[in-house]
């Protein structure tokens, strides 16, 4: 930060604008999910902007297809993983925005602790899992974030407050799984065999999008962020539609959900009714107050993912190729695995369980940290593993 | 309780009925019989905004209190691309 302050001809025109704070921008720390179409129009602005830090996030690969929409891709990216090839090139934009590229599936990647370290997020991902992950968290650590997506014609840029603040000034804080329809969730359940693993035959729709649409979300996700970190005190949460063919913008008030999977009272992860039921985030287990508090009893703690518990093929028995499969994310792994490979039946039977108790997961003989729920839940405190 | 005299449209704005709908009944019915008598993408899914008031509607919930006579119900495409 201190080398852009140096630099007052850089910024020059940004200091004319009234109320604008260039050295709060170039302290910003922002993560970036998503390196494709909107990703890189989102980075662009940022750098453009000066921000501090960017982590962009992406576990895909640069396919031909992209290089009509990413600003940052060329042919030569192609096969390369999208957040490295994206990164590798937006350095030269603004140096002194210090860039880092985090290839793998957020899943994996982004815990509750290094999400907390941002000051805001932008999700800019292809499909609702994702986007409902990152509401999860964000819900979770109150770190603001800015949704965004488009196709052929026409934009959606929601904006999410932190918490805390909506808070502070009595205002409603509904979150991105307040609005979502039935349908979208019948939707992604079709992904899923009835044993929770991923459908090996599952076809992804394609959605036609254009650099116009990506490159007016990305102005206005930015444009939006920037608002929100200069005036969090007067942000609600709103939702920007645009269609530019019609061409018309609206904005409007989005509205919590009293039945919200998410943050309802009987959801996931509710929001909370005052700053003292913000939930508190550990990364040390053996030293919480958490443990300390859970040590003599048998009090079930949920997962933040369901994780596969057992694997074996009901004819031939254990292998270790199915016993490698204990303590994965079972959505991370396809039903093709209940094909035996001894005997070529569908006779794998998997099981799999969201929640158990510490002691158990410390004595059952398979390391905890040899699991994979990204985080474990006892009332409003969770315990972080992906630091 | 009276039923509301609305607008409904599609965000393209390409259809456009004036409907009278219970104020006990849901978005959700509301959006379903949008897309079946629109014939709308299935393969969509959609979202309720009354572009009057400025207020996205809660799919399972009642339009009671969120909507009356004269408003304009936008069905509107819940957007997920966007890293192709």
């Amino acid at each position: 930060m201190a080398s852009q302050l140096l630099k007052p001809d850089r910024f020059a025109r940004h200091r004319l604008i009234p109320g604008f704070d260039q050295s709060l921008v170039c302290s910003l720390k922002i993560a970036l999910v998503g390196a494709g179409a909107i990703g890189n129009e989102v980075l662009k602005n940022l750098l453009l902007m000066g921000v501090g830090a960017v982590d962009v996030y992406d576990f895909d690969t640069t396919e031909e297809s992209n290089l009509t929409r990413s600003v940052f891709l060329r042919s030569s990216d192609v096969g390369l993983n999208k957040a490295q090839a994206v990164v590798a090139r937006a350095h030269e934009l603004h140096p002194d925005t210090q860039l880092t590229a985090i290839a793998g599936d957020i899943f994996d990647t982004l815990g509750l602790s290094r999400l907390k370290k941002y000051d805001l997020l932008f999700c800019a991902v292809d499909n609702f899992e994702a986007r409902l992950r990152l509401n999860e968290m964000t819900r979770i650590t109150g770190t603001p974030w800015i949704n965004l997506a488009i196709d052929s014609r026409r934009v959606v840029v929601e904006i999410y407050p932190a918490t805390r603040a909506l808070l502070e000034n009595n205002k409603p804080a509904p979150c991105y799984a307040c609005g979502l329809p039935q349908s979208t969730y019948e939707r992604i359940a079709k992904r899923y065999s009835c044993g929770g693993l991923a459908r090996a035959a599952h076809l992804e729709k394609t959605v036609p999008t254009t650099a116009v649409t990506a490159s007016i979300s990305g102005a206005l996700g930015v444009s939006e962020a920037l608002r929100l970190m200069h005036h969090a005190g007067e942000a609600s949460t709103q939702r920007i539609f645009l269609d530019v063919e019609l061409p018309s913008t609206q904005r409007t008030q989005l509205a919590t959900n009293p039945d919200c999977p998410t943050c309802s009272e009987h959801g996931a992860f509710p929001i909370p009714t005052d700053l003292a039921d913000v939930p508190q985030i550990s990364t040390e287990l053996l030293q919480s107050d958490w443990l300390k508090n859970l040590a003599n009893t048998d009090e079930a703690v949920l997962f933040s993912d369901a994780i596969i518990t057992r694997a074996q093929c009901v004819t031939c028995g254990p292998s270790p190729q199915l016993s490698a499969l204990i303590g994965l994310r079972a959505k991370s792994i396809s039903d093709s695995v209940i094909r035996c490979q001894s005997c070529s039946l569908d006779s794998v039977s998997i099981e799999f369980t969201e929640m158990g108790a510490i002691s158990e997961l410390l004595s059952d003989g398979v390391p905890l940290k040899d699991r994979q729920p990204a985080w474990l839940q006892h009332g409003r405190f969770f315990y972080d593993r992906l630091l | 309780m009276s039923d509301v005299k609305v607008t409904v449209r599609t965000a393209d704005q390409t259809r456009r009925a004036e409907v009278e709908l219970s104020q006990t009944s849901q978005g959700t019915a509301l959006l379903q019989h949008a897309v079946t008598n629109w014939a709308l993408p299935a393969d969509t899914d959609y979202s309720l905004v009354n572009v009057t008031t400025g207020q996205v509607l809660n799919p399972r919930q009642a339009l009671d209190g969120h909507v009356k006579d004269g408003d304009i119900l936008e069905v509107q495409p819940v957007l997920v691309a966007g890293n192709e």
